[in-house]
């Protein structure tokens, strides 16, 4: 009940007080001096900065990749029967041609 | 001075001035402080007490709302969109200032208390007054999280409704009605210590 009664002062006591709007003398000139002594925001040093930061995923991402293909190595050569057959199939005309006829 | 208008519709007046300020004339942008800088001021002393801190978050909401007027498309009043941006850097501010509480709850006395209600039962309450009841409020809801103080401080005390607030925080309307609840939450328990700490 005390709690309730603390909550609702609290709120009704703000809800009473005035918004204190005032503003202290001239600070709207002091916002146009901040505003014409701020550096403009410069697009070339904005890329570099970005191509800095995406550097670090890239790296990462390169290291990874590299023991990836490193640990990652079958231990015996594969060979993909469809591209076996692709390259005979492919080859098979020189394949009957004499020597003679290929010059 | 006279208060900024709320209607819906964007100022004639204003939007070439906006437009002068786009093209270039940078030193129009004194009108629009001048006129808006009493309302950013009011809602800064809502959640911070320094007035050094006040005034560099005024500072803040103007340099930001200069920077990126590039960005307004002049579809709502210039007024809301400086408000959710005045918003915004309160919520900030509260962010990065949330180590430095300003008091523990042993500091909230049973006269504190009791001088809130002879405050609230006042019909006219002097500056003195209003002053220290400004202070204890701030005291009271410096201890809740930025996110539970914006909600409780918007909802309960200004009245705004769970749209407005969605509108002026960027939250969404369901993630605006969890941290009301969670704000409430908090504040019961804030109240509980406040309560155990008085008898202690």
């Amino acid at each position: 009940m005390k709690q309730k009664n603390l909550h609702s002062n609290i709120i009704k006591a703000a809800q009473k007080l005035s918004e204190d709007d005032r503003v202290p003398y001239a600070f709207e000139k002091r916002i146009m001096a901040q505003l014409e002594t701020a550096p403009q925001p410069d697009a070339l040093a904005l890329w570099a900065k970005g191509l800095w930061q995406a550097s670090v995923p890239c790296l990462a991402l390169m290291i990874a990749i590299s023991t990836w293909s490193v640990i990652g190595q079958p231990t015996e050569p594969t060979v993909d029967p469809l591209a076996a057959d692709l390259e005979l199939a492919m080859l098979q005309p020189f394949d009957d041609l004499s020597v003679e006829e290929l010059w | 001075m006279s208060r900024p208008s709320t209607g819906k519709r964007l100022d004639p007046e204003e939007s070439r001035l906006i437009q002068r300020i786009k093209d270039g004339e940078t030193a129009c942008f004194e009108t629009l402080i001048e006129k808006y800088q009493p309302r950013i001021f009011a809602t800064a002393r809502k959640y911070a007490r320094r007035e050094s801190e006040i005034e560099d978050i005024v500072q803040e909401v103007f340099i930001k709302a200069f920077q990126k007027l590039h960005t307004f498309r002049a579809e709502a009043p210039f007024e809301h969109w400086l408000m959710r941006m005045a918003v915004r850097t309160c919520y900030d501010f509260l962010r990065s200032h949330q180590k430095n509480k300003e008091s523990h709850f042993s500091e909230i006395t049973d006269e504190d208390s009791s001088f809130l209600d002879r405050y609230v039962s006042d019909p006219n309450p002097s500056a003195d007054n209003a002053n220290a009841a400004r202070a204890l409020i701030h005291k009271i809801l410096g201890q809740l999280s930025p996110a539970a103080r914006m909600v409780i401080t918007m909802q309960e005390i200004e009245g705004k409704s769970v749209k407005e607030i969605s509108a002026l925080t960027g939250w969404s309307v369901s993630l605006v009605k969890v941290r009301a609840f969670r704000a409430r939450k908090e504040m019961r328990k804030l109240l509980e210590k406040i309560d155990q700490s008085q008898y202690l």
